[in-house]
């Protein structure tokens, strides 16, 4: 009886120490980042010469040629439309979750109707000196009558708004992206990640015949799309391609991952 | 394995039957004369029994069970599921080999103690399971190479590099003996026992390997890009597997050394070599992409095809492309394998009361041979229709033994009936 006991007692000892296989850790702790993305555009575009025309201060603009039909032209920002999606891989996985996209119906991350190519960059907010008077128009125009005489890209703000293009405010996914510096923290579409995720920012441009008047049609502009991801305010080394090519419609793919 | 069963079942019936019949039934003493009184010397007492001597044989023997855990390491027959290649320095180039983690698992053994020193019957029972999950992933960054799938189309850009990996391994062995002993030698303070007899087992091998294509350099699937479906790249898989069953022979010493009256060092040398049927098999799954017509016709793209054709300047080229599977199969059933086996062990074993004792050691086992693996060599794409899956013609394939072995801890405890 005892002896049985003992082997009782012996086998409960053996499962005691069977069971010390099994082990509990503490769950790890995930780190919350604040991350902004932000979008710019480029092209080989012309440059005009705007001024405030009396009565009533009318814009009126030219654009400058340096012979017939070979515009002046310049590496300039540009605003441009695009479509986005921002999708996060958690970490240790390989299926990716949308959280915001311009080409869903709804619209994810976005207001409720916003369209497809309703992401914007910023405009040409470079000014120069201008001529004093316009040049174009017979009998020659009265120079009295044209003031604050400057010189801009055809990507600017006067330009855009003398040929009538379909713009609007510079935005990601409505979040004002008009700031002068990409990176500033200021601007931009903002991205919550944990360490370890990543972040997936696919992009497209519109096509050129959507969005008339923001480039000039003499020659290809070689326009580009680029996109930055800061994080806490430093830009972050993104892997992939964050410049489109400049072939039209084309996009660009880049990651960053949570570290 | 139903040879297994039925003296497993011999032995529990009798380990529970036996002990009850060992118990003898009183009788009633014959009557005596009366005779002339004589004085008779006073019987001796019977000697008083010690508790660390081995209790006496039963009328039908004694028997011996020994159970015991172990956590076995894997050995030899690692999964080289992926290269990663971070430069051309020699360091920065290194072959991704999935880790197995030790898993806690059992052991039987049963040793009948015949009666009328007439020699023991043992029965072993080993079982071995180790599963691997191993995976790396890092989006975008593609330095990973899939040296498990066929090089033909393996990677999103064809160039056998994708951005994350996964493997899934099993590796299970078994392993029973039925074996007949005896003494091989007695001192007062030592005793070896030799034993032979039959052994069965079973070993099988198994990897699953994915390879990612997490963040592709394929341009973004959206507007002005017309609706596609089924373009974002599929893993490439590939599945590598063996199994081995076999039969035969083997033979061992053990040793047990009195150190202390309650406390023994043991140690055993076990060989042995079985014969059976090996098969291996082996499956490639790579993707690539058709453009069944348009301006670029119907063909296989190639890379940079391919971001030509989805680049929205060319919307019905895009329209025009479908992604499709290259798939490689092969089987080896009938190849008849020899494996040897090795088994030593080392423990101290402490008896705790006369009947129970505990155990702890280091064993060490070793199947060379047991796994082999099959890869094609040479093999011919054939042709299919636009659009469609290729299938592969194998020509011939490389055969690759690997040795299978597993140590470790032990602890476990025996009781004598």
């Amino acid at each position: 009886m005892r002896e049985s006991r003992l082997l009782a007692a012996a086998l409960v000892v053996g499962a005691l120490l069977g069971s010390a296989s099994c082990h509990s850790s503490q769950p790890t702790q995930n780190t919350t980042q604040a991350i902004k993305l932000s979008f710019g555009a480029r092209s080989l575009n012309g440059i005009w010469d705007c001024w405030d025309k009396d009565p009533g201060a009318t814009l009126y603009c030219e654009q400058r040629f340096q012979a017939p039909n070979v515009p002046v032209l310049a590496d300039r920002v540009t605003p441009w439309q695009y479509s986005i999606e921002i999708s996060i891989l958690p970490a240790g996985t390989v299926t990716e979750t949308v959280v915001a996209s311009s080409a869903t119906s709804p619209p994810i991350g976005a207001p409720s109707g916003f369209p497809v190519f309703g992401s914007q960059t910023n405009f040409d907010t470079l000014t120069d000196a201008g001529r004093v008077c316009p040049s174009n128009g017979t009998p020659p125009p009265d120079c009295s009558q044209y003031h604050n005489p400057r010189s801009v890209g055809q990507g600017s703000r006067d330009v855009t708004t003398f040929n009538n293009a379909s713009l609007t405010e510079p935005n990601i996914l409505g979040a004002p992206d008009g700031c002068e510096s990409q990176g500033d923290p200021a601007c931009g579409y903002q991205v919550t990640a944990n360490k370890g995720d990543t972040i997936i920012v696919r992009a497209r441009k519109t096509l050129r015949a959507n969005l008339v008047g923001v480039v000039q049609a003499y020659q290809d502009p070689e326009l580009t799309l680029s996109g930055v991801m800061t994080v806490n305010g430093v830009v972050a080394n993104s892997l992939g391609t964050t410049s489109s090519d400049i072939s039209d419609g084309s996009g660009m793919v880049f990651s960053y991952t949570v570290r | 394995m139903n040879v297994i069963r039925w003296p497993a079942a011999i032995l529990c019936g009798m380990a529970l039957a036996l002990p009850l019949s060992a118990q003898d039934t009183p009788t009633t003493p014959a009557p005596t004369e009366p005779e002339t009184v004589t004085t008779k010397p006073a019987a001796e007492k019977p000697k008083q029994k010690s508790a660390l001597e081995e209790p006496p044989l039963h009328r039908w023997g004694a028997m011996d069970w020994t159970l015991g855990a172990w956590k076995a390491d894997l050995r030899g027959s690692t999964y080289a599921v992926g290269t990663v290649f971070q430069g051309t320095a020699f360091s920065n180039n290194a072959v991704i080999n999935a880790p197995a983690d030790p898993v806690l698992r059992g052991m039987v053994k049963v040793v009948w103690y015949l009666p009328k020193s007439m020699g023991q019957l043992q029965f072993h029972y080993d079982a071995f399971r180790n599963t691997t999950r191993y995976s790396v992933l890092d989006p975008g960054n593609f330095i990973y190479g899939e040296t498990q799938v066929l090089p033909e189309f393996a990677g999103v850009a064809n160039d056998g590099r994708a951005d994350g990996l996964a493997a899934d391994a099993l590796t299970k062995t078994r392993r029973f003996r039925v074996e007949y002993g005896h003494t091989a030698f007695e001192t007062p303070r030592s005793r070896g026992t030799w034993h032979a007899g039959l052994r069965y087992i079973d070993h099988s091998e198994s990897l699953d390997n994915f390879y990612y294509a997490l963040v592709s350099g394929i341009p973004p699937l959206l507007p002005p890009l017309p609706s596609l479906t089924g373009i974002e790249p599929n893993p490439d898989y590939a599945h590598v597997g063996a199994d081995y069953s076999g039969t035969g022979v083997g033979a061992g010493l053990d040793v047990e050394f009195a150190v202390h009256p309650r406390i023994k060092i043991v140690g055993g040398l076990s060989l042995g070599v079985s014969g059976g049927k090996s098969k291996s098999q082996y499956q490639s799954i790579s993707y690539f992409y058709w453009s069944t017509g348009g301006p670029l016709g119907e063909k296989i793209l190639t890379y940079d095809e391919l971001l030509y054709a989805l680049n929205v300047n060319n919307p019905d080229t895009a329209k025009f492309v479908v992604q499709s599977t290259a798939t490689a199969t092969v089987v080896d059933t009938g190849s008849f394998q020899v494996v040897p086996d090795i088994d030593a062990y080392l423990s101290v074993e402490g008896r705790v009361w006369s009947s129970l004792r505990v155990w702890a050691g280091i064993r060490a086992m070793a199947y060379p041979g047991a796994g082999i693996r099959i890869r094609p060599t040479s093999y011919q794409l054939l042709e299919t229709v636009v659009g469609g899956p290729i299938q592969t013609a194998v020509n011939t394939v490389e055969h690759t033994t690997y040795s299978v072995g597993y140590t470790g801890f032990m602890l476990g405890l025996a009781y004598r009936f």
